[in-house]
């Protein structure tokens, strides 16, 4: 349960790294964020479990190796810089890393009503209309 | 009636003439049909039973929710493909797009011809079509609600020529509210929990929930029976226990799942081909940066296609994809992906289905039966092919005004010009040179054919070896069909139902226990008039 608690701290200080927005766009909320990604994982399979913490570890590990400091030492830019390093590898395995580690916190801030608004799709307006709108056979 | 685990104060014993073990397009229909054919039906479903309110428009929350693993399958080999299923009473009907597509003719040559299945004759597959089409409400998409995206990737193909036009579909009065693959928000989606379950239940069919079949009790090679568990999401302690006992079981769980059952209780494994054979329709997707804004995901998300190549195993298929899709399956990550987000409003997506020709698939025994192993390994030709549909899906978005096409090719995420469709059409596809791609409609793992030696069921759907156990899903389907296969799977499932009501009432003279009387009339007793018999009145 400790080591659980423990990869979710990590996975918790990833967010703000993988996920930027762009100006104009609401903020990331990282406890919103942070609460999907945990149900996203319980509710998929062992194995991608594992295939993700193991990401993690391997994504710090690199980390280590090309910076020799460990990721969540770095200042957030430092961070994102080291990403977008891993991103324009010429490795289609390596970029795989972060774009996979990444899927969870897209769902999640994505899914978001006012992220989705702010992209033109009107959630709240929609669900309004089809609770008004029910077809029957 | 429904009985939910919540429902449940200790182990269920029972007794039924039908035990369906699924509820999606294989397992609805039966249910159905034998329920008011008067049989006692019980189906057993793994997912969760949820109405038109649990469909929220929250793409994020439905895969959690509505699909199986929360979405997370895929399959093992190079490359990865992601291999959605639904679980949900309704089963992958509930969250698939509506598409309503006939057996290709030439498929159907195949299995006369291969498979020695020449008594499942195009005529009568005709006549479950058109009873099927009926029931189901099916139409082609309406162009009002088609969406601005389908509309301009139509008018891309047609300005090149190729042959192109509207789906049909099971949606009946659709508003195009872009959401079918996380469950209609109106209802208009005929899919099985909307339309072939809640006719069941009318017709007196009991359906459990959250409860997964287990154990097939077999008893001197005739099937008795099935015990299944409940089980609550999230908790680890085991639930109550149903035991049915059974005169028929009906395994309708999926390509995946109904392999891995048999493969769990060691059962109709001889001829060696449970869980071989996979196909699956791998499918790519574009997108396309537009100059106007396309209004995604509103509209019908697979409202048209162009299958201009589909004799080529190309057949390209429409998909929207809200923002939290869009935005993990896109390749880039960081700044470069929130600059993309952003410019979500004018981005176009079109996908591909491939019909295999030279990969290979196969379905093997995981840790549990609900969690099997899957093996796929792309063929050149395959992978050939879906770069093809890249080019061509690229190709059409410039014909219709893009500026930029995005492909999930490593070395190919951007094409900006026809140079780079001239270089994406001389390179040679690796196998890890893809990423995201998704996979769907997985058949062929339990494949129906004339001869025990080669196949798991007879074409009446009943398994070789164990009498009274008959599949009825994708998985007896013996090749790919190249379209979408719902309405196979259905048509197939209508007539397995007339088969079983003929072994039913022939035990049942021979000094059975006798069914309740049926209160809508035999639907389904004779092969030759299957299904409408009572329409007809």
């Amino acid at each position: 349960m400790r080591w659980r608690e423990y990869l979710q701290r990590r996975v918790e200080k990833l967010i703000p790294v993988l996920l930027c927005t762009s100006y104009g766009q609401p903020e990331v909320d990282l406890e919103q964020v942070s609460a999907f990604s945990r149900e996203f994982l319980s509710s998929g399979t062992p194995a991608f479990r594992l295939l993700y913490f193991t990401l993690i570890l391997v994504l710090e590990g690199l980390c280590m190796l090309r910076l020799r400091r460990p990721l969540q030492s770095l200042a957030l830019e430092q961070a994102r810089d080291f990403l977008e390093s891993i991103y324009s590898s010429r490795t289609s395995l390596l970029k795989a890393v972060p774009l996979l580690l990444s899927a969870p916190f897209y769902l999640a801030h994505y899914g978001r009503e006012d992220v989705q608004e702010a992209l033109g799709f009107p959630v709240s307006a929609l669900q309004e209309e089809a609770a008004k709108r029910e077809v029957t056979r | 009636m429904i009985i939910r685990p919540s429902d449940i104060s200790g182990d269920v014993r029972r007794e039924a003439d039908v035990v369906v073990i699924g509820s999606g397009a294989g397992g609805a229909p039966v249910a159905k049909e034998l329920a008011e054919a008067g049989y006692r039906v019980v189906v057993i479903e793994e997912g969760e039973y949820f109405k038109r309110q649990d469909f929220d428009f929250h793409a994020s929350r439905a895969l959690t929710r509505f699909y199986r693993d929360a979405g997370q399958s895929v399959t093992l080999g190079l490359p990865f493909v992601l291999l959605l299923q639904g679980m949900t009473v309704g089963g992958t009907t509930t969250v698939n797009s509506g598409t309503c597509l006939r057996l290709p003719r030439h498929v159907l040559k195949r299995w006369h011809l291969e498979y020695g299945l020449r008594d499942i004759t195009e005529e009568e597959l005709n006549l479950l079509y058109a009873a099927l089409e009926e029931y189901l409400f099916v139409k082609r998409a309406d162009p009002e609600v088609a969406g601005k995206n389908a509309l301009l990737f139509l008018e891309g193909a047609r300005k090149l020529g190729y042959s192109a036009g509207f789906i049909p579909r099971n949606a009946k009065d659709c508003e195009g509210y872009g959401m079918c693959p996380y469950g209609c928000p109106s209802g208009a989606k005929q899919s099985a929990n909307v339309s072939w379950i809640p006719d069941a239940l009318k017709a007196g069919a009991d359906l459990y929930t959250r409860c997964r079949a287990e154990r097939i009790m077999v008893r001197s090679g005739r099937v008795v029976g099935v015990r299944g568990r409940f089980y609550r999401p999230g908790e680890r302690a085991k639930g109550h226990r149903l035991e049915v006992e059974a005169r028929v079981v009906v395994l309708a769980g999926g390509a995946l799942q109904t392999p891995s059952l048999l493969m769990h209780n060691r059962i109709a494994l001889g001829s060696g081909q449970v869980g071989r054979n996979l196909s699956i329709h791998p499918c790519g997707g574009t997108i396309a940066l537009l100059e106007e804004e396309t209004g995604n995901p509103r509209g019908i998300p697979q409202s048209t296609y162009v299958d201009e190549f589909a004799p080529d195993g190309i057949m390209l298929e429409g998909v929207t994809l809200p923002p939290p899709v869009m935005a993990s399956t896109l390749p880039w990550g960081g700044r470069r992906h929130a600059e993309a987000m952003r410019l979500y409003p004018y981005c176009g997506t079109f996908g591909s289905m491939i019909s295999e020709h030279d990969s290979v698939g196969r379905v093997v025994a995981g840790p549990s039966a609900r969690q099997p192993l899957v093996f796929y390994r792309f063929g050149s030709g395959d992978l050939e092919r879906l770069k093809r549909s890249f080019l061509l899906m690229a190709e059409i978005w410039f014909a219709a005004g893009a500026r930029r096409v995005f492909t999930p090719i490593e070395g190919f995420r951007e094409i900006n010009s026809p140079r780079d469709l001239e270089r994406l059409s001389f390179h040679r596809l690796k196998r890890g040179e893809i990423y995201g791609l998704s996979a769907y409609h997985p058949m062929g793992t339990c494949r129906m054919g004339s001869d025990p030696e080669w196949s798991v069921v007879k074409s009446t759907g009943e398994t070789w070896e164990v009498e009274n156990l008959y599949i009825c899903d994708a998985s007896v389907l013996p090749t790919s069909l190249g379209v979408n296969p719902q309405l196979t799977i259905m048509a197939l499932a209508l007539r397995t139902a007339g088969f079983i009501d003929e072994r039913l009432q022939s035990s049942t003279s021979a000094g059975k226990a006798g069914r309740r009387p049926a209160e809508k009339g035999l639907g389904v007793s004779s092969k030759k008039a299957p299904f409408f018999r009572d329409r007809r009145g």
